[in-house]
């Protein structure tokens, strides 16, 4: 659908603020400005989002959630952090936050951003006449975001390859998975999207698949070592060589090589209890040494600290892919393992912890069985 | 003799309404079409956001309705609100979302 008009975004429905708890509170009580006839004057210190921080009104009833969510990466966009620092030193950090406020900050989203309107980096815009929506409509909220690859994965907008079974036999939608309280933040503050406890899990809802009982011989052998996607994705998105500018006007941009479908198991370099897998789909990320030239020479100095293909968790899960139909679709088949010539030169370095030696042969099947 | 007759044909009536009701239709699965109908095509170029700081709660003050306040007179007046609004922005770039 096409951006919501200037008018539109602000239309309020009467009857949707004329229901529920929300309905008692007035309008300046959030919103700040005045409650007089003059439009100039009604505007006078209006608060668009009064629930950004640092304000954020919603945090007086609903302090526990807001707690939470203050720290969760929606909120603070830490994921950024970790993957850009690891790979930079201390005196870069200034330049480098620079560059988020120009490029990264406006993708965060506050309380409003899910529950009132469309996020304000995709326009914005009232979801249904200032209601307070209780779970955020996927596509102009969640996906309206999380749109080139979540998106295009789950609802099979990548020509050629399938939809996620969960949306074409299931038709569930983002929040059938992923649960308020993961949106909300994990009581912890995380540094990245797999930090902390792993939900949601594929075994919450198909946990007699993994069971022997079960009579799957895969799960048996795999489960420990092999994630669910590996197994059970097919091919995904990668991207490669983003680069982040502003133009004369000092609007910001960026420029970015075409994007390519791949499918590449790696190692897990983030191994623990809950995520006890040898193995892990990687997804190439776009970063390059020069992303942010920019803002500053050399930036990234510590580029080889942090691999270009990071573990992926792709949105296109299907009960029978190509490497779960036979043995010998995996077992000695280097293609689809995130080997050394798979890798550029000039990232190798980078990627060693997670690239795959010696791709595991037929014969551990044979001494399987 | 009818008494019975007439409690087979209640109980055939029980049976007969009870098989109808099991044969309706199940409800149908959300359309796919419902899911996907509202994604934004485009969004508004970036701008610089602001830092990111944890929020100290506010007092709640006295209720009054929002219906109440003046702001809704002109938020509700769809009319009003297309006069007022200014020429149509461009179209931004396209959302790449997490790209």
């Amino acid at each position: 659908m096409p951006p919501l008009e200037a008018w539109e975004r602000v239309l309020i429905n009467v009857e949707a603020i004329s229901t529920g708890v929300h309905a008692y509170i007035p309008c300046t009580q959030c919103h700040g400005g005045n409650d007089v006839a003059s439009m100039e004057e009604a505007h006078d210190g209006l608060i668009a989002d009064p629930s950004e921080s640092p304000r954020n009104v919603c945090g007086d009833c609903h302090s526990d959630v807001q707690a939470a969510a203050s720290n969760s990466l929606h909120t603070t966009l830490a994921g950024y952090d970790t993957a850009l620092y690891a790979r930079s030193v201390p005196e870069n950090h200034p330049a480098l936050e620079e560059m988020q406020s120009y490029h990264c900050n406006d993708c965060h989203t506050s309380c409003g951003q899910c529950h009132i309107s469309q996020p304000t980096s995709v326009g914005g815009g009232l979801l249904e006449g200032h209601a307070t929506v209780t779970r955020p409509p996927m596509t102009r909220v969640c996906t309206a975001c999380h749109g080139s690859r979540v998106k295009d994965e789950y609802t099979g907008g990548n020509e050629g390859f399938p939809a996620d079974v969960h949306f074409t036999q299931a038709r569930m939608n983002c929040v059938g998975c992923h649960s308020g309280d993961e949106m909300h933040g994990m009581g912890i503050t995380a540094s990245d999207r797999y930090d902390g406890q792993r939900i949601p899990t594929c075994e919450s809802c198909h946990l007699q698949a993994l069971d022997a009982a079960a009579g799957i011989e895969e799960h048996t052998i795999h489960g420990q070592n092999v994630s669910c996607q590996v197994c059970h994705s097919v091919s995904y998105k990668n991207c490669s060589s983003c680069h982040v500018q502003q133009g004369e006007s000092g609007a910001p941009y960026y420029e970015i090589e075409p994007s390519w479908m791949d499918f590449r198991i790696g190692l897990n370099t983030n191994q623990t209890a809950e995520r006890p897998w040898q193995y892990v789909l990687l997804r190439h990320v776009p970063i390059d040494p020069d992303s942010f030239v920019f803002y500053g020479d050399d930036l990234l100095p510590s580029f080889d600290n942090r691999p270009t293909w990071l573990e992926a968790t792709p949105h296109n899960i299907q009960r029978v892919t190509p490497q779960a139909e036979r043995c010998e679709n995996c077992h000695g088949n280097a293609g689809i393992f995130l080997t050394a010539d798979a890798v550029a030169p000039e990232e190798l370095q980078a990627n060693l912890p997670v690239i795959v030696n010696e791709v595991p042969s037929l014969q551990l099947v044979d001494e399987a069985r | 003799m009818k008494s019975l007759l007439k409690l087979m044909t209640v109980l055939g009536v029980i049976v007969a309404v009870s098989g109808l009701a099991g044969c309706q239709a199940r409800p149908s699965l959300t359309e796919i079409e419902a899911l996907l109908g509202d994604q934004p095509a485009s969004s508004v170029p970036s701008v610089a956001a602001t830092p990111v700081i944890r929020p100290t709660a506010q007092p709640v003050t006295a209720p009054t309705p929002a219906l109440e306040q003046s702001c809704v007179n002109c938020h509700t007046n769809d009319e009003l609100l297309k006069s007022l609004a200014k020429e149509p922005e461009p179209p931004g770039e396209e959302s790449s979302g997490e790209g």
